[in-house]
């Protein structure tokens, strides 16, 4: 059997971590080939080290059987591999057809000459089916239409071997069966794919074979026809998984948070980013917001917690029987308002802080945390200690460990410790399980249930849907800025929630109304 | 007596404690990073002065690097001129701290100035009142002055270095302006300066100590300010807040803390420092003069200086203070061997682009430690093995 890629023994450290330890992968010609494993396994450093971003301390890398020295993302060009990498490499500012040809453009008399480029990647779209409008500016195209970009400019340097780094991660299910099958129809013309993931359904739908990385070594690699998602879940994390989360039934009792006529314009005021938004919350429920990111999510968010306080007028946000339209972040907080941020390291930690500062930032100035103005360490490092038993979360120094020090799972455990530990009776949680991996998913999920069973009102957006089923006792769908629907999840089906989510679908109010 | 005991038997216990500790791999010492950093500086100075003037070199280092301490003079005069720069310095370092770049220290040390001598001039108090007074006046000077730009910045998102920069200018004009007001300038000397005794900072019999020298108060109070500084931002609300809006700013809105506010305080109190500065240099027996020139003074950049010395310690900063002070005594006498004594702004210069690059360099040398440790680590583990 010939193999497409050969990576034998991978082996890469950054100082004392081993992000590759003795990895061996074999992709074959013609085969869709998952990468699974939890974050910090080691998949990105293995792809970057194929890509020529990192190089191998040890092991050989071999394509279609003759061993490479892959320096550099050129080499990688030359050997026929590309990457559409998780974020995107765009420029912003350049139309389509630019960021395509970049670094490859062909001059005549030192100009630029884009012609025969356009033929050719008008003829690519045609064969592939993948629509792209050439002379529209990065920034003005949709997000699915960045990532075709990007599958573009592979195809245009005429890549053989294909890595995709998540690439459903922010597409709705519609888009993700419509890039399955652009990724189906390359394998069969004999491109070898690699997919990076972590959903383990993607993985049982397309792919030929899967890799499985833990702590950077290579656990197995399988036929994906003879095991199911529990079998890779087991083998990804390293013990049994519980897929479902156990949850008794709500009992919703009074409102703990209401919004009545929402609505928000963007900077310029020329663009209506929320508009009308009415629902509520009830202690002892889990809201869920699902939607498409970018859909006003973010800024749904934002106005609630305050970091964007310029709603319109008319616009009401009660909490505990509050207007909080016009109060400040700190008097929302005081008001019972937990936050759980989209942005764990830009707005949920301050980075230079050590865990037990930041285990106050909020409540800092409460009496039991300071005196006279002067900070109470002492009370401050045991209440840290505390959570952190509590909570379980790790890191090198404890109490002491600077937040930037400490893993993703664990900067998101301190801040979940922080937020349902503070005094509250509404959580706001915006993807609270984003860039996590299994076990870390699984323990958010309890922990958000328990926050409902002890009575609390809970908000949660997420662009899983897969999560939304899950842990929701009610569904609200937004598209652009509106709610959409409002659904039960045991009476909805995900590819309904999908029909609202990319607006092909809408509820009149007189459904919403018989619904609630 | 048994409390002494149990104290010791506390401390004892404590060493005991950090000794059983799993030893982690120490950073690369920020001290030591000045320490090579200043070696450094005066290495690239010999050079230069070896290059001038080959013979007279050796003896041109000595007296740079003797000079501040060669006599009780010098050594009083080293810390009298050691005061202004620590508290200029601390004013950077302040704003440093909580994500501000104070550029306007020259400006609000102007403005100060021109206040401090005003209500020293125009003012008539007894003693301790009449000083106090006038150093409160710069203080609250100094502080307006830098609130100003800090308002913009809370308010309408204006970059605090350009309007600390621009603020230089208004200041420096402004105290052309208000230096020729006959009612406090003086022809004799075509300046302005502390007319009244009353009005200058007491020297506290430290002449004493270092005859000869214009050594006053001001040192101690520096160090004092230098004192109170760390203590505010290592130990209080207030400082933890200033620094959370320093390190991040989305972070602090997010955790509630006002953000606008606490940079107007910080600006101030950068400000106040900066003004308490210009009090102490003007309110001398022996001050340099105010006088009205269309110049800005180089204190403030010289406080961007010190503050980097000391990688904005509070604490560091006296010492980077003194150092510079010293080195500055030293080019004084290495003068008299024909030496020009801007060598010293080199040296300065090159001890700060060393402290820029040392943190690459430290990066550096840890890792080639670390990789030296796991390699020795393996070969442990090796041997084990067989």
């Amino acid at each position: 059997m010939d193999y497409a890629i050969e990576m034998l023994n991978i082996t890469k450290t950054f100082g004392p971590l081993i992000a590759n330890n003795d990895v061996t992968m074999q992709v074959k010609k013609g085969e869709i080939h998952a990468i699974l494993g939890e974050n910090g396994a080691g998949k990105s450093t293995l792809m970057s080290i194929l890509f020529g971003l990192y190089k191998a301390d040890g092991g050989i890398i071999k394509i279609n059987g003759e061993q490479v020295d892959i320096k550099d993302p050129n080499d990688a060009n030359r050997l026929k591999i590309g990457m559409v990498h998780q974020h995107f490499k765009l420029v912003e500012v350049f139309t389509v057809l630019q960021n395509i040809i970049l670094g490859v453009e062909n001059t005549k008399r030192g100009f630029l000459e884009t012609d025969s480029a356009r033929k050719k990647i008008i003829e690519l779209s045609e064969r592939y089916n993948l629509k792209i409008d050439l002379d529209k500016q990065i920034r003005d195209i949709s997000v699915g239409m960045q990532q075709r970009v990007e599958i573009m400019k592979m195809l245009y340097r005429d890549a053989d071997i294909l890595i995709f780094d998540e690439p459903t991660a922010v597409l709705t299910p519609q888009e993700i069966d419509g890039l399955f099958d652009v990724i189906r129809f390359f394998a069969k013309e004999g491109k070898s794919i690699i997919i990076i993931t972590h959903k383990l359904n993607e993985i049982m739908d397309i792919a030929d074979r899967c890799t499985i990385l833990r702590k950077g070594k290579c656990i197995k690699t399988v036929d994906v026809k003879d095991v199911n998602a529990e079998v890779l879940a087991e083998l990804m994390v390293g013990r049994e998984v519980n897929f479902t989360v156990e949850k008794t039934v709500a009992v919703p009792k009074e409102i703990v948070f209401e919004v009545q006529n929402l609505n928000l314009f963007d900077k310029d005021k020329t663009k209506k980013i929320l508009n009308d938004i009415n629902f509520n919350v009830r202690s002892g429920e889990i809201v869920c917001v699902a939607g498409i990111e970018g859909n006003g999510q973010t800024q749904l968010v934002r106005a609630i917690s305050g970091l964007n306080p310029s709603v319109e007028a008319g616009s009401v946000m009660i909490l505990n029987g509050i207007n909080i339209v016009d109060k400040s972040i700190r008097d929302r907080i005081e008001l019972g308002l937990s936050h759980i941020p989209e942005d764990r390291q830009r707005y949920g930690l301050i980075m230079d802080y050590n865990l037990s500062e930041n285990m106050v930032s909020n409540t800092y100035y409460h009496p039991e945390f300071q005196k006279h103005g002067l900070i109470r360490f002492d009370q401050i490092k045991k209440y840290t200690e505390d959570l952190i038993q509590k909570y379980d979360i790790r890191s090198s120094l404890g109490a002491t460990s600077s937040a930037r020090s400490m893993s993703g799972g664990n900067q998101q455990k301190a801040i979940i410790a922080r937020e349902t530990s503070k005094n509250h009776n509404f959580l706001l949680a915006a993807q609270p399980t984003r860039g996590l991996d299994v076990g870390a998913i699984e323990y958010v999920h309890k922990t958000l249930i328990a926050e409902r069973d002890r009575g609390n009102a809970i908000l949660v957006i997420s662009l899983e849907l897969d999560e939304v089923m899950n842990i929701s006792d009610r569904i609200l769908v937004m598209h652009e800025g509106s709610i959409y629907a409002e659904l039960d999840p045991k009476k909805t089906t995900i590819s309904e929630i999908g029909l609202y989510m990319s607006g092909s679908k809408r509820q009149t109010s007189e459904v919403k109304h018989e619904q609630v | 007596m048994n409390k002494f005991k149990a104290y010791f038997a506390k401390v004892k216990q404590r060493m005991i404690d950090m000794k059983n500790q799993p030893k982690k791999p120490r950073d690369f010492s920020p001290i030591l990073n000045s320490v090579i950093s200043i070696l450094f500086g005066l290495l690239v100075g010999f050079l230069i002065m070896l290059a001038v003037n080959p013979e007279n070199a050796l003896g041109g280092l000595a007296k740079l690097l003797t000079g501040g301490s060669a006599t009780p003079q010098m050594m009083g005069n080293t810390f009298f001129k050691a005061g202004p720069l620590i508290l200029v310095g601390l004013a950077v370092a302040f704003a440093f701290k909580t994500g501000l770049f104070n550029i306007g220290v020259s400006g609000q040390f102007m403005v100060s100035g021109v206040a401090t001598l005003y209500v020293a001039n125009l003012v008539v108090l007894p003693a301790p009142w009449h000083w106090m007074l006038a150093i409160l006046a710069g203080v609250v000077a100094g502080a307006i002055w830098a609130g100003i730009p800090g308002l913009l910045k809370a308010f309408f998102n204006v970059n605090e270095v350009i309007a600390t920069i621009m603020m230089n200018y208004i200041g420096m004009y402004l105290c052309v302006i208000m230096a020729y007001n006959a009612a406090v300038y003086n022809t004799s000397i075509t300046a302005i300066n502390a007319y009244y005794p009353t009005a200058n900072t007491p020297t506290l019999g430290m002449s004493n100590l270092f005859p000869g020298s214009n050594i006053d108060l001001g040192i101690i109070l520096a160090i004092i300010v230098a004192v109170i500084i760390w203590f505010l931002l290592k130990k209080t609300t207030l400082g933890y807040q200033l620094k959370a809006v320093g390190y991040s700013v989305p972070g602090s809105k997010y955790a509630g803390i006002n953000y606008r506010r606490n940079v107007i305080i910080s600006m101030m109190i950068s400000g106040a420092l900066a003004g308490l500065a210009a009090a102490i240099t003007y309110l001398a027996v022996l001050p340099d003069y105010l006088r009205p020139v269309n110049k800005i003074l180089s204190i403030g950049f010289e406080g961007i200086s010190v503050a980097l010395i000391a990688q904005s310690n509070p604490l560091g900063i006296i010492f980077s203070g003194v150092l510079i002070s010293y080195i500055k005594q030293g080019a004084l006498t290495m003068q008299l061997l024909g030496f020009d004594k801007e060598i010293t702004n080199i040296v300065v210069a090159v001890i700060i682009y060393m402290i820029g690059i040392s943190s690459f360099l430290g990066a550096y040398i840890k890792k080639r430690r670390d990789k030296h440790i796991k390699a020795h680590h393996e070969s442990e583990e090796d041997a084990k093995n067989v």
